[in-house]
């Protein structure tokens, strides 16, 4: 009976492998963990067993804005009515206007500070629940790549919800932060689902050079990898120039106007250009099946981003091409990234002195020369309120010291000289798997002959504007 | 590389003439609606420019210091060098400049969402196209929805629509028209982010989008009356005057006087008198003898040094008036009123 709710609400006639579990799971009331690689169709697992019981409102906890816009846009495209967002996009009245109406809706999305507001928590609580869907739940774990701190209130929260029934996803977590999960979000003997990390059509490829050939490799790699293609660096400064630099290429990060970003995502999905480069800001949520190559110019800070970055590859199941290039001493980047997320050492110790000398909180972010949204100063700002000084530096030093290690892993993935892909699943605790066309050191790739695939149409404006209202 | 942009940018410090501060100019830049900025903004000749800069302080500091770095700005008195004054000048600067519309930024805004928005709409649908939204403006979505789910004969107004665009287009020329018309996204062909269409017109990005802004504005001005295209901007308004100051200049308009309309408003003097300063510089008709003597008014006319718009020398130089009161003779005269 699934299969027709499935056919009648999404159109599809069959599910993917392991959607089914997960929602007979769900279905039953268990709380669920799953950890299924993008494109797997996790949000399925979670919108399905609204239509199968009716019993109330299904909320879902996102950390992104534009994850949430991609699936609320995925959702009312299938003529799905009922779903609402709270962000810092609504108005104080669209909100109230919203938190009044619960009835209407069968899906809420929300960010976790939204979900933390006190009258938001409390016209939740009053409303039916049937479930609270925590996506990318491994921010909430401090061992995973993405930590957020507004993650680690969730537990709390679930609690003041009433602890309706909960599910928790992400794409990947090794077992430390799968424990994480558990107990943060004090899921009750939860059904786990993992399903292999593993993605057999996406070929692994390393190249090792210096610094001064990045750039000119670069070129040439974008001419030779089958596309659309997507290369991530780490900076939006970066992102910009590498653009500039190749043709047919197109810049995407989060520094960008609303409009500017969609226009270039609705280019990139209607294959109207050829390249992305973004940083990781890139790529949450955006459905592309046709992805054919992943090219990394700067290394990632963590095995788990690198997986899914690469996981935007190949979802159509066609081969597909993931390329990382890596000079000595790029990881440098890395560390300085690590460094800037965390509070310096004597930043720590002012902000203890001062607070304990009576200056108010308020005045501290100025103090110490932090923008009050910078999330170092929240990282701060809950230090001084959970810890001792001696706690607080060294739980940053403990912090930085795991990231660093986590750099590390990442950095052997692109020294060994045994399989890749092994070295991968290894990583998330996973058997080896043989195949061909598996990675640069398991044999040669070679990139299949790379057809044109955009048609550039540059014309004078007045026969522009002439297709724009053609109806031929 | 010197840009476009930056030679707007210039200019507007060369309009305040060394006569305001850095800050104020940030405020105009961010289009704060107080009684100041707009002031501000209408006396040194920035509102096209009004917040179409919405720069943070970080950025803002940065813009300035890369000025003064590049030895184009005097950070202590806010005024040019004789380098930047040179980059300001050019008539293709101070013509960009007048044409970007910053005052009625809200109006053309919401009408190009609403249009861009539209368009893309129906004719997806039209030709059964799936569609990503270019624009994420609620307001602006809710306003197609209704629309496009209107019964009407759509294909001869889209025709209207077209060829309107095309005439004002043609009339504003290049590189404008192409700026306007590559921001448009069809059933088949998506819009050109800033930096593709500043490729295009081989400009940088931030010139680019000011050619977009400028073209857009012009082109909802040049639009005859009777323009189908003008339903997108219906219930917007194009009124430069706050709604607050509106709301004073209605209770005037019903022949309550100064105190009437303090008492009833409960506002305090100083507010109410930025509202009649808002008057003064507005509308069309002002009955300024009733707030000034006509005896101050011309004194105020003669004494003022015909470049500057400072309160200061004048104030010192008359018994009896206000601040308040040279700011109302200031605004006529800045419309071109004469009294002497």
């Amino acid at each position: 009976m699934f299969e027709k709710t499935l056919k009648r609400v999404f159109g599809y006639d069959s599910f993917r492998p392991g959607q089914r579990e997960v929602i007979d799971a769900v279905a039953e009331g268990q709380d669920v963990l799953a950890i299924m690689p993008t494109g797997a169709g996790k949000s399925l697992t979670f919108q399905l067993p609204s239509y199968i019981k009716n019993d109330g409102l299904t909320i879902i906890v996102s950390p992104l804005l534009s994850l949430i816009e991609d699936q609320m846009l995925h959702i009312r495209e299938r003529g799905e009515r009922g779903v609402a967002r709270l962000t810092s996009m609504e108005t104080l009245e669209e909100k109230q206007e919203i938190l009044n109406h619960l009835k209407r809706y069968r899906f809420l999305y929300l960010s976790p500070e939204q979900l933390a507001v006190p009258h938001v928590t409390r016209a939740l609580a009053r409303t039916k629940i049937q479930m609270l869907v925590v996506d990318e739940a491994h921010c909430i774990s401090q061992w995973g790549h993405e930590f957020r701190p507004e993650y680690a209130r969730l537990g709390e929260l679930r609690k003041q919800l009433g602890s309706p029934q909960c599910m928790a996803v992400t794409a990947t977590a090794p077992e430390t932060v799968k424990r994480d999960i558990v107990e943060k979000l004090a899921l009750f003997s939860p059904a786990q689902f993992v399903h292999s990390a593993n993605r057999p059509e996406i070929r692994l490829i390393v190249e090792r050079l210096g610094s001064e050939d990045k750039m000119r490799r670069l070129s040439e790699l974008v001419h030779d990898v089958p596309k659309p293609a997507v290369i991530y660096t780490a900076t939006r400064r970066e992102a910009e120039a590498l653009a500039l630099h190749l043709d047919d290429a197109l810049f995407y990060h989060g520094g960008m106007s609303t409009e500017d970003r969609r226009l270039v995502q609705s280019q990139f999905l209607r294959d109207e250009v050829a390249i992305m480069v973004c940083t990781s800001a890139f790529g949450m949520g955006v459905n592309k099946d046709n992805v054919r190559s992943v090219i990394h110019y700067q290394i990632p800070a963590t095995l788990e981003a690198y997986m899914q970055e690469i996981g935007r590859a190949g979802r159509d199941g066609e081969p597909a091409f993931a390329v990382l290039l890596y000079a000595e001493g790029d990881e440098r980047i890395q560390q300085f990234l690590i460094d800037q997320q965390y509070p310096k050492d004597k930043d720590i110790r002012l902000a203890y002195f001062e607070r304990d000398n009576g200056t108010s909180l308020a005045q501290l972010p100025r103090l110490l020369r932090l923008n009050e949204e910078d999330p170092v100063w929240g990282l701060l700002n809950q230090m001084l309120a959970e810890r001792t000084l001696a706690e607080a530096v060294d739980w940053v030093k403990d912090r930085k010291r795991a990231r660093y290690r986590q750099l590390g892993q990442m950095m052997d993935y692109a020294l060994i000289k045994t399989c890749r892909r092994d070295y991968l699943l290894n990583y998330f605790s996973e058997q080896p798997v043989k195949q061909s066309d598996c990675c640069d050191i398991c044999g040669e790739i070679v990139f299949p002959p790379s057809e044109q695939l955009v048609s550039k149409n540059v014309t004078d404006w007045k026969h522009r504007l002439a297709r724009i209202f053609s109806f031929d | 590389m010197v840009h476009l942009a930056d030679g707007v940018l210039l200019l507007s410090i060369q309009r305040l003439k060394g006569e305001r501060s850095e800050r104020s100019l940030f405020h105009v830049l961010n289009g704060k609606r107080s009684a100041t900025t707009l002031q501000d903004a209408f006396f040194y000749d920035l509102e096209p420019i009004f917040g179409l800069f919405p720069y943070t302080k970080y950025d803002y500091e940065k813009l300035l210091a890369s000025f003064e770095k590049r030895g184009w700005l005097n950070r202590s008195s806010f005024t040019l060098t004789e380098a930047g004054s040179m980059l300001a000048s050019p008539e293709a600067v101070s013509d960009l400049f007048d044409r970007l519309g910053g005052e009625y930024r809200d109006y053309t805004t919401m009408t190009w969402k609403r249009l861009s928005l539209f368009v893309q709409t129906f004719m997806s649908l039209e030709h059964e196209r799936t569609f990503y939204p270019v624009q994420a403006d609620r307001l602006a979505e809710r306003w197609v929805k209704q629309i496009v789910r209107t019964e009407r004969e759509w294909r001869p107004l889209i025709q209207s629509f077209h060829h309107e665009l095309e005439t004002a287009l043609e009339d504003i020329g290049d590189p404008y028209a192409t700026a306007v018309v590559y921001r448009f996204t069809g059933a088949f062909e998506t819009g050109y982010t800033y930096e593709q269409i500043a490729a295009l017109l081989d400009v940088d990005a931030r010139t680019a989008r000011l050619y977009f802004l400028a073209g857009w504005n012009a082109l909802l001005w040049k639009l005859p009356r009777d323009a189908k295209l003008l339903g997108f901007a219906h219930g917007l308004s194009s009124e430069r005057m706050t709604l607050s100051a509106r709301g004073s200049y209605e209770q005037f308009l019903a022949g309550r006087s100064f105190q009437q309309v303090q008492s009833q408003r409960r506002l305090r003097t100083s507010t109410i008198e930025d509202h009649v300063v808002e008057m003064a510089m507005y509308l069309d008709e002002f009955p300024l003898d009733q707030f000034v003597p006509l005896e101050q008014i011309k004194q105020v006319e003669q004494l003022r040094d015909e470049s500057s718009w400072a309160l200061k020398p004048i104030f010192e130089q008359i018994d009896g008036i206000s601040y308040y009161q040279i700011r109302l003779v200031f605004a006529r005269l800045k419309r071109g009123e004469t009294f002497v």
